[in-house]
């Protein structure tokens, strides 16, 4: 069945019915060189040519790249994935656990979307939200019958590559793109990339055009220095900004804590995400305030420091057990929902599931002392499924920007606006969006002629990309990258912000933009890699930093200690940003649908629970003044 | 330390394949896979997970060395 895009431009009172879619870093790099460096290796056994072309590209291999190119396969295209690591085990893929899929044979979906809404404040696109639920149970069966519900998350990648060789995708893994292609229509019609395995021989440029490509590169997070980042670094954002599309969501962020002696400490802080086989479900509606990746970690680092007493993330003493109170919120959200189980497709007796009780810290470890809870492992990650490349309609489409395509955490779809509201709507938003790229860039190839690139502009982007290893000297990535974290993760800068700190950031970023990037240098394959990530990690530090600087109200994640209240009247909006032609960044303002705003016949506390320090005596001196 | 060492592999690769990070390669004499770039390990125990023979063995903790100079 066809699908139409929905619009989001220009708005209506848009009926929700109506647009039912159918269907630490660790040690880090310094002056000294490291240990082992570039060690002969051999190629990871697969046959990596140096010119591919095919129908439709896409990049990442997550949840969303899974969908997308089995979806485009369907329609009989060739299709070429390409992959920074390999199938299913990039980003975060490998770690997504819960899920909320929505049934309507047991839910109120008026209470879905309200609860929804109210929980992201009114900034997230209700028109993907209703996709959502119109999608989401078929993904869980997709998944289920795909056989994902017999295994870890971790297990997935086999799943996935399973699935992905059946439909017949070509896949190359290893190879990090550092570029789109454009046509000179300014169509995007492939990408170029490099790959690292072979250092040996050195690294080997990897040109491919394609009719669309759909960037499915997950999100970005700076981490603490101390904190390995290299998971996650804006790769997609990055691209697509450089290639012409707009931006969306960078000033929202996402909010997870670790322990002091072991911060840098990844699988201690999500163990729990593996330790679960089957269905880690969510069931009920989302809260309306709860949600737990909201800024009170920031908060009460900024007003009282870290307790130093222990405990799970958060708060809580040694030994008492208790819980921040996102987690309590959860807990009592896990005990309403099994009052669902045994309804609709809960009670098939196949399925093992788990009802999404909230995780207690990490399992004991031996004597492992971890030290006290603290903020900050995910300094400067956006929330899941809101920053990213901004599309117009809900086909995936970057806005402006024929050929690009955009799903899952790429994709600044504000299916979850300026807070995520509780879990599980991560991976299936990835799922349902990717499968939509793939049938929308299906849909478009379909009538396209193959693009046309010229050898320069080819010849121009691996200039580019092989830049930092023809340099005989300047920065190295690791020391470029701990500057970046040291002025981006403390709370004051991107959780608790105020102008004078969002310029005094922004404008040691631009200098390392500026100064740093043009004079990065790698002398290996990995290097080479970490040179695009550090810039990737740079140009998005500037998005968010001036996306932050733009928003001069608070709402969701965004806090501003100078503007400590919602203001529905100027910015009840999405905030754009594109390259300018002179090479600025541009922003600009996307305004909403009036019936999307809250209740006007509500209080302001109804309509906004979560309350920010500072904000009744702003919100009492301006309406006095 | 974070990943601390690779003892008893049996050189499949899968390791290479699951680091996110590029931390492992094979090495092209023993065929086996090697800590390539410990600094960029993120502990997140992919490796080890994916390891069919329990050969690979990390610690929580991680050293950062100062940042002493510029560049």
């Amino acid at each position: 069945m066809t699908q139409t895009p929905t619009g989001r431009t220009p708005f209506s009172t848009l009926s929700r019915r109506d647009v039912l879619a159918i269907g630490a870093l660790g040690a880090t790099a310094l002056a000294a060189p490291v240990a082992i460096r570039n060690l002969g290796t051999r190629p990871m056994g697969q046959s990596v040519k140096e010119r591919y072309d095919t129908d439709i590209l896409v990049i990442g291999s997550g949840f969303a790249g899974t969908f997308a190119a089995v979806e485009a396969r369907k329609q009989g295209h060739r299709v070429l994935m390409l992959d920074k690591g390999s199938v299913g085990w990039s980003g975060l893929s490998p770690w997504a656990s819960d899920s909320r899929p929505f049934d309507p044979s047991i839910y109120d979906r008026d209470e879905w979307m309200e609860n929804l809404s109210t929980n992201c404040e009114y900034v997230n696109d209700r028109g993907w939200f209703d996709i959502f639920m119109d999608e989401s149970l078929d993904i869980f069966e997709t998944l289920d019958s795909w056989g994902v519900h017999r295994c870890k998350p971790f297990e997935r990648s086999r799943v996935f590559r399973r699935v992905l060789r059946q439909a017949g995708v070509e896949i190359v893994e290893r190879v990090m793109v550092s570029s789109l292609l454009k046509d000179s229509a300014d169509r995007i019609g492939g990408a170029v990339g490099f790959t690292f395995d072979d250092s040996s021989e050195d690294c080997r440029a990897i040109t491919v055009t394609a009719k669309a490509t759909i960037l499915c590169t997950g999100a970005g997070a700076y981490k603490s220095p101390g904190f390995p980042n290299w998971g996650q670094t804006f790769d997609g954002d990055a691209m697509a900004y450089e290639a012409g599309a707009a931006i969306t969501g960078k000033e929202f962020h996402d909010t997870h804590g670790t322990f002091s002696n072991i911060s840098a400490a990844s699988y201690e802080n999500w163990s729990w995400a593996q330790e679960v086989t089957g269905a880690f479900i969510m069931v009920g509606p989302p809260g309306r305030e709860s949600g737990g990746l909201t800024i009170e970690s920031a908060l009460r680092a900024a007003e009282t420091g870290v307790s130093r007493r222990g405990g799970p993330p958060g708060g809580g003493a040694p030994g008492e057990g208790g819980l921040p109170p996102e987690f309590a919120a959860m807990a009592k959200s896990a005990e309403i929902n099994q009052s669902y189980k045994g309804k609709g497709f809960l009670a098939r007796e196949d399925l093992i599931l788990d009802f999404g009780l909230p995780p207690e810290g990490p399992p004991p470890q031996g004597k492992l002392d971890k030290g006290y809870s603290v903020g900050g492992s995910t300094a400067g990650m956006g929330v899941h499924k809101s920053e990213g490349v901004f599309s117009a309609d809900h086909s995936c489409k970057a806005d402006g920007l024929d050929g690009l395509y955009v799903a899952g955490d790429a994709l600044g779809s504000m299916l979850c606006g300026a807070s995520y509201p509780g879990r599980g709507f991560s991976s299936y938003g990835s799922a349902i969006q990717g499968r939509r790229a793939g049938q929308f860039a299906g849909e478009a190839v379909a009538a396209m002629e193959p693009a046309e690139i010229a050898q320069s502009e080819i010849d121009t982007r691996i200039a580019a990309m092989w830049a930092p290893r023809e340099r005989a000297q300047g920065y190295s990535p690791d020391w470029a990258t701990q500057v970046l974290q040291a002025t981006m993760t403390p709370f004051h800068i991107l959780y608790v912000k105020e102008e004078r700190r969002l310029a005094g950031a922004l404008s040691s970023i631009e200098y390392l933009r500026k100064h740093i990037v043009p004079m990065l240098v790698a002398s290996s394959g990995h290097e080479l890699r970490l040179a695009h990530e550090a810039a990737n990690m740079l140009l998005n530090a500037e998005m968010k930093l001036r996306a932050g600087l733009y928003r001069t109200e608070s709402r969701g994640t965004h806090y501003r200690e100078d503007y400590p209240a919602r203001n529905d009247d100027d910015w009840h909006c999405w905030v754009l940003m594109r390259k300018s032609a002179e090479g600025g960044m541009e922003m600009s303002k996307h305004a909403l649908p009036e019936a999307w705003k809250p209740d006007t016949a509500a209080s302001y506390r109804d309509n906004y629970p979560r309350s920010y320090p500072g904000e009744d005596s702003y919100r009492a001196a301006r309406h006095t003044g | 330390m974070a990943i601390d060492r690779i003892h008893g592999c049996t050189g499949c690769g899968n390791c290479v394949r699951a680091c996110p990070t590029d931390v492992l390669r094979m090495d092209p004499e023993t065929e086996l896979a090697t800590i390539a770039h410990p600094d960029a390990c993120q502990i997140c125990h992919l490796c080890r997970l994916s390891c069919p023979v329990d050969a690979i063995t990390l610690t929580p903790e991680k050293a950062i060395r100062p940042m002493v100079s510029w560049a």
